[in-house]
């Protein structure tokens, strides 16, 4: 029994101590942003990498799951006679919830791990010491950028997959569920408020910091050589995963109108 | 140069300790380097060297009561301006070079110029340019990746790097590790004709007594996390002290144990 407690009590304080240093290098990292110099040209090298190169991915992603979503709404809606509903459906679920969440798991897992991986091997290869022995902050030089790039990009990758997912859905409730183009289009922006496209890039930019966060947080505090940067990198994809999805929630209780 | 008493020294350590939970690697250090010098540490592997290194480069935190001071600044308790300054006038040649992958050789060399914006770009590549003669490079390697290039070659640029921002003190780490003998004794020549040229201190950490006796003017040996012998490199040949004895002479027999802890 008192085996059992004291590892509760070892695995509770070794919670408490993660949480402290994460919660230490989050402030000392937003503090960071606030204060020059700023590395630009790294800020427009993130602003690419998350953006621009994660569009395919995060495109692909919007598209299929728009098209699925508008056959499975067919086939529930369908067997009470509301097939109307499909196109508000398929808008509301993509601008709430599935453009921001889907585009923020694809994205913790490209850019997120890259992130972890590139700043862990700066770690293990003294880098990170070469940075601070040439007179620059590396959390300046390494993590601010990723930071704001993140708040940034995320949420104009989650517009695109908004616009995506919904012609998917447009597309398939066309030229396969038969749906009349003009009923449909009208249907989708009957019932779409902009309170439903800023909350979802609202959770968007939040998401994007989460994995910025996760990234650089687990490749920063990375040890050993490769064994270490592989773990740092499973763990920022892991991490970032599911805070996005416990945020989201916690996001859509925050926005949630009866 | 070596000990002068009318001159301050340039670094100064006073009883700097450092622990790791229950393992107390460095015990009381206490040191004058004097400006102008080549000051070496040697040791064996887990002796110290490395994390003493460290933590005069403000790369780890010494345990409370330690005292360093770099250029007359004390750099755990002084203004972060104060110790600021202090750090620009250091540098450091890293055992594993630590060039940065994600910029071409240039900008590498040029990094902290480009970054206190004392140069533009094209002023930066061509400071480069200029510098990597001086280490034995052709200019044609400036644009390529630090990957794309052999292992001393890498260990060249990072020379480069080091007395880029003409520093007073350069650190050397392992200068000479994972070398051949050849470009070990090419490498200790230029960071002797550097480190002169530039009129700067050097420190340097090794366990390789060939490159000891090229660079230095004075050594220290670090056992235990101690200091337990300091002299010159001529009086080093003729010490009575055995733990210097059986290192230098690489015995495997001796005051010091050769069991792996």
């Amino acid at each position: 029994m008192v085996i059992f407690l004291n590892r509760i009590g070892f695995y509770f304080f070794h919670f408490l101590a993660s949480v402290g240093r994460l919660s230490t290098f989050t402030f000392r990292a937003v503090v960071s942003s606030l204060t020059f110099p700023f590395y630009g040209r790294q800020f427009l090298k993130q602003l690419l990498d998350i953006g621009y190169n994660s569009l395919p991915v995060v495109g692909l992603t919007a598209l299929f799951t728009g098209m699925v979503l508008a056959l499975q709404s067919y086939t529930g809606f369908s067997r009470f006679s509301a097939e109307g509903a499909v196109a508000t459906v398929v808008v509301l679920s993509i601008t709430r919830e599935l453009a921001p969440v889907l585009a923020g798991l694809m994205v913790a897992g490209r850019v997120g791990a890259a992130m972890a991986a590139e700043i862990g091997t700066m770690r293990v290869t003294e880098q990170i010491d070469a940075l601070t022995t040439l007179s620059t902050n590396p959390l300046k030089y390494l993590v601010t950028p990723r930071l704001i790039a993140g708040l940034i990009m995320l949420p104009a990758l989650v517009f695109v997959a908004d616009i995506i997912g919904i012609f998917g859905g447009y597309i398939v409730s066309i030229y396969k569920l038969g749906f009349n183009p003009g009923n449909y289009l009208h249907q989708t922006v009957k019932y779409l408020e902009m309170r439903d496209i800023v909350l979802g890039l609202v959770k968007a930019s939040t998401f994007g910091f989460i994995i910025a966060l996760m990234g650089c947080y687990h490749g920063y505090n990375s040890k050993g050589g490769a064994q270490g940067v592989g773990l740092a990198t499973t763990r920022a994809v892991v991490s970032a995963s599911v805070l996005i999805l416990i945020t989201n929630y916690f996001l859509t209780v925050l926005f949630f109108d009866k | 140069m070596t000990e002068n008493p009318n001159t301050p020294p340039i670094i100064r350590l006073k009883n700097v300790h450092k622990t790791f939970g229950k393992n107390h690697v460095l015990r009381g250090i206490t040191l004058d380097i004097y400006p102008g010098e080549s000051f070496l540490i040697i040791g064996g592997s887990g002796s110290g060297k490395s994390v003493l290194l460290k933590c005069i480069l403000g790369l780890m935190e010494p345990d409370e009561g330690s005292e360093i001071e770099i250029a007359g600044v004390d750099v755990l308790k002084g203004s972060s301006s104060e110790v600021e300054k202090a750090r620009r006038k250091v540098s450091m040649l890293f055992q594993g070079n630590a060039l940065f992958d994600s910029l071409p050789v240039w900008e590498n060399i040029s990094f902290l110029l480009l970054q206190t914006k004392r140069l533009n770009r094209k002023e930066a590549y061509d400071f480069a340019c200029k510098i990597l003669p001086t280490v034995g490079l052709k200019t044609d390697v400036a644009l390529l990746s630090p990957s794309e290039l052999s292992g001393g070659m890498q260990r060249r640029v990072s020379l480069a790097r080091a007395v880029a921002s003409t520093p007073e003190i350069i650190f050397f780490d392992e200068p000479t590790t994972g070398l051949d003998p050849i470009m070990a004794s090419v490498i200790d020549d230029l960071i002797v004709k550097n480190v002169k040229e530039l009129g700067a201190t050097a420190v340097s950490i090794t366990h390789d007594m060939n490159s000891a006796r090229r660079i230095a003017d004075r050594i220290a040996m670090l056992y235990h996390g101690e200091l337990i012998w300091i002299g010159t490199k001529e009086e080093l040949d003729h010490t009575n002290n055995p733990y210097v004895t059986q290192f230098i002479n690489g015995l495997s027999t001796g005051p010091i144990s050769t069991e792996a802890s």
